[in-house]
């Protein structure tokens, strides 16, 4: 305990008695105590001349205040204290900020820890202070080289409210001899923390790395992320709504805009629902050419995925001539449907139209010419200590945390979970075809990238093993109940007629029931739930889309990266908002 | 003594040969049974070998190195973009682009409004009204495409019973104003009347796989 | 063989495989990679104001490789109804305005008329 003794202009003394927890009067030195409560402040000269020398360096009363920090409280002290009480040093203690002003004559009660100092002597490396309790310290004095440092001035000061004592205006030091301060009410509900927030950062919509609509709001602490928050509903167009009141053949190009970078495998997995509703089975050639088109587009999808996760991570080049294939590809398409990306390919009972001749040359042509673009990429990115340091560790899922958060796809396989549709429930011609299913070993972005790399190589295998193993035949189901007629067909028979015209405005009637079809789209499992109700339109579609999932396990997997490896993430979780949004 | 001296060097040879065949040979063994293929980032093991290849590597920077150098190569081979009013891209007969009415080799239009293409629409784009002609013949008196509603899927063609309403194979039709893609049936006809050439023999040309 | 100049940053050499009613030249060279080996060199009245949709119907077609068979020397067979080719018009006072094909289902009343 200690007294604390305040002169004001008037002369009078005012005595403040100070609580200080550390210092209870059992360990506290007596004499100590005794000294202080009898000290009474002479403060008018000195104050005086103190306040002529602040006038005459220029200086703002408050920028003589002090900060003295880490004081070390609780050591008594028998040092008199020499000088005025005008100067108050504040102390600035690991609790929440106080200000005390110099009216605390009404409180007895002061916080912990908190206590008012005064700077009695400073050199170069020690700053001595003493305080109001008689409690005396050195502290060091931190040098910095940082140039010319902000001082809180007094609207600094303003702002914090009323706790702050500043010099009055009309006070002046030529004719007064002491300074005259504002002396606010102070009550205990004053006494304020200041709250500390982490910055939130908006991250999108339009952010080049977003890919597409994505906007994360993280809450960022210095450069690493708490939290990472996706907000989605920017390209939300009711798909699935939609679907309801559509016709099961109108409904079909709905699909090729929900992942609009893998557009065929949309396609089959509604096709394959329809079909098992239906209990239909489909031609052999349509199987393969399903299979065929399923890879390639597991190509195009691949290309776009790690061009543009190397793009966003900084590798410009690969970006460029691995999109030169994509152009191909997507050009495989055109010939093939007649678009380049929203095919309408891939129907319900087959596949639309037969592939054109000299299609199949050129699609091995390309076979045999992409696995050097491959390896361009992999001699690029694979080893470079850059790409490296941006993806290794990077992103890491457990495996258990991959089945947890609902993870599929590469993002499963990364984990070293050995799940392939592909392989698990063969689809189509895919229980025809030889090939191997990548997986990973340490969970992070720069497995994911090798599994995509080899997903590729083995989309080729794929592929040369479809051109290979073609069945002649047909390519749609020879039901002109649920697939309409051939043209020729339409053209010369009134049945055959009938049946199109049947086909192309009431559609066709799919047996009551719920069903759940899966393929294995390039960025994971991709699944239509289709229930029918017996009519010639789905009572409800459920698409499951794993980009959804993937976005959702976002904030997750980002915890605790740096700003920039979200940006990894985002890549390496390939995402498309047709698919999330839907 | 020759002989047994080659036996030994082949026996000495032999694991070398062993071990070089298994490296080469043991992950399609591994693939054919379990279809899984491990590609993961190898676990350190901090051999001397491992050792001294990073360092050479991160000392020369062998691996930025020729990365570079396939960059470089890169730049050296021919541009793969065209330069496109003057050098166009492939297209197939089987283009979905902007439509066209058709008409018989004598001139008389196609299209009898039996409206298949309007109920098959997804977007529903299509408007059509119709009433008999003159001579009895039916015939639309309104044929709307809203091409701005259009997502060019192919369904109307398909639907076409006469071959009269096509996607044809011009894509160049972009417009400055939203009400120029309000297509009716006077500019799809002309379009038809325009297109004609092309778009009939696109059609011959596909004829097999329709 | 002639060397042209067009769009004037490129120079290519290519034959000449025929002309088009509007002035359109279509060059050919198997030497350059395929899309870029055949090409057009637009009349040269027009200036730069050069557009893709002037290339007409019957050269089209081979001009974005659907057929290797030039108008030239498969002359594509035209009926009388068939129209001239129309670039796009549009941002020029002949673009396509669209109107209605029918009489309006509701006859407007107008005063002055009485009844």
């Amino acid at each position: 305990m200690g007294n604390f003794n305040v002169k004001t202009k008037e002369g009078i003394s005012n005595k403040t008695r100070l609580q200080h927890p550390q210092q209870n009067p059992k360990t506290s030195n007596a004499k100590t105590l005794q000294t202080c409560t009898e000290t009474d402040f002479k403060v008018k000269r000195n104050v005086k001349a103190q306040h002529r020398n602040i006038k005459h360096k220029g200086l703002h009363i408050n920028q003589r205040k002090q900060w003295a920090t880490g004081a070390d409280l609780g050591r008594p002290s028998s040092t008199e204290i020499a000088e005025g009480v005008v100067i108050l040093d504040y102390v600035r203690t690991t609790l929440p900020l106080f200000r005390l002003p110099r009216g605390l004559e009404e409180h007895e009660d002061i916080a912990p820890g908190v206590g008012i100092f005064k700077i009695i002597s400073k050199d170069k490396a020690n700053v001595e202070m003493i305080s109001v309790n008689g409690d005396r310290c050195v502290n060091k004095i931190q040098v910095r080289h940082a140039g010319p440092q902000w001082l809180p001035d007094e609207n600094y000061y303003r702002k914090l409210g009323d706790l702050v004592m500043l010099p009055k205006e009309t006070s002046s030091p030529s004719n007064s001899d002491a300074i005259q301060y504002e002396v606010p009410e102070i009550s205990m509900e004053n006494f304020r923390e200041e709250e500390i927030h982490n910055i939130t950062v908006n991250f999108g919509p339009q952010h080049p790395a977003a890919h597409g609509v994505l906007r994360l709001v993280m809450t960022i602490t210095g450069e690493s992320i708490k939290k990472c928050d996706p907000h989605i509903g920017l390209l939300h167009r009711g798909t699935e709504k939609l679907i309801e009141y559509k016709t099961y053949t109108q409904a079909l190009p709905y699909f090729d805009r929900l992942d609009y970078v893998s557009m065929m495998c949309n396609e089959q997995a509604y096709s394959l629902a329809v079909e098992k509703l239906l209990n239909i089975d489909i031609p052999l050639r349509a199987k393969y050419i399903r299979t065929l088109f399923g890879e390639i587009t597991r190509i195009l999808n691949h290309i776009m995925s790690v061009g543009t996760h190397a793009l966003d991570v900084g590798a410009l080049s690969p970006f460029f001539w691995i999109f030169e294939e994509r152009e191909k590809l997507m050009e495989f398409y055109e010939r093939v449907s007649g678009a380049r990306m929203h095919a309408a390919y891939v129907r319900p009972g087959g596949v639309s139209q037969d592939l054109p001749l000299g299609l199949m040359d050129d699609i091995y042509d390309f076979c045999t010419r992409f696995n050097q673009r491959i390896d361009e990429v992999d001699d690029v990115l694979s080893e470079n200590r850059i790409w490296k340091q941006r993806t290794v560790d990077v992103g890491i899922v457990s495996a258990e945390d991959a089945q947890n958060l609902g993870f599929s796809g590469v993002m499963l396989r990364g984990s070293g979970i050995k799940w392939d549709l592909r392989k698990v429930q063969p689809y189509d011609a895919y229980n025809l075809v030889d090939f191997d299913v990548p997986i990973g070993r340490h969970g992070d972005t720069y497995d994911r990238y090798l599994i995509r790399m080899e997903e590729m190589r083995q989309s080729l295998r794929i592929i040369l093993q479809c051109l290979n193993q073609m069945p002649e035949g047909e390519i749609k189901v020879d039901d002109n109940k649920i697939v309409p007629p051939s043209r020729a067909e339409m053209k010369e028979s009134m049945e055959a007629l009938i049946h199109h015209f049947k086909l192309f405005t009431e559609g066709y009637n799919v047996p009551p029931g719920a069903t759940y079809a899966a393929v294995e789209a390039p960025k994971g499992e991709f699944g239509v739930y289709l229930v029918s109700d017996g009519t010639n339109k789905p009572y409800r579609c459920k698409i499951k889309a794993p980009g959804f999932a993937h976005l959702a396990g976002l904030d997750y997997v980002s915890r605790f990266h740096m700003v920039a490896d979200v940006v990894a993430i985002i890549g390496t979780l390939d995402i498309v908002f047709g698919e999330v949004d839907r | 003594m020759a002989t047994v001296r080659l036996f030994s060097v082949g026996r000495l040879a032999s694991p070398i040969i062993r071990n070089g065949l298994q490296t080469a040979s043991a992950v399609p063994v591994i693939q054919s049974r379990s279809h899984f293929k491990q590609v993961g980032r190898p676990e350190p093991t901090w051999s001397t070998k491992e050792l001294s290849e990073l360092t050479v590597k991160t000392a020369l920077w062998t691996e930025v190195m020729s990365g570079m150098l396939v960059v470089f190569g890169q730049g050296l081979k021919e541009p793969a973009t065209i330069n496109y009013p003057f050098e166009k891209g492939p297209l197939s007969p089987r283009f979905r682009g902007e439509h066209a009415l058709r008409r018989y080799p004598s001139g008389e239009e196609r299209c009898i409004a039996c409206k298949l293409c309007e109920a098959i629409c997804p977007a529903q784009a299509i408007t059509i009204e119709a009433e008999p002609r003159a001579d009895g013949s039916r015939r639309t008196t309104r044929y709307d495409i809203d091409m701005t509603k259009c997502i060019y899927c192919g369904f109307c063609q398909e639907a076409c019973p006469v071959d009269a309403i096509v996607e044809g194979p011009n894509f160049e039709y972009s417009t400055e104003t939203r009400e120029e893609l309000l297509y009716n049936k006077e500019k799809l006809l002309s379009n038809g009347d325009r297109w004609e050439v092309e778009i009939a023999a696109n059609i011959q040309a596909d004829h097999l796989y329709r | 063989m002639k060397i042209l100049f067009y769009s004037i940053d490129e120079i290519k050499e290519g034959r000449l495989v025929g002309e088009d009613d509007y002035g359109n030249k279509y060059y050919e060279n198997n030497y350059y990679f395929f899309s870029s080996n055949r090409w057009v060199r637009y009349n040269p009245n027009v200036n730069m104001e050069y557009d893709g949709s002037q290339v007409p119907p019957e050269w089209h077609r081979w001009l974005h490789y659907i057929t290797d068979e030039p108008p030239s020397t498969h002359p594509p067979e035209l009926k009388k109804w068939m129209q001239p080719h129309k670039p796009n018009m549009s941002g020029t006072d002949k673009k396509y305005v669209p109107y209605s094909t029918t009489k309006p289902k509701v006859d407007v009343w107008q005063p002055s008329q009485g009844k």
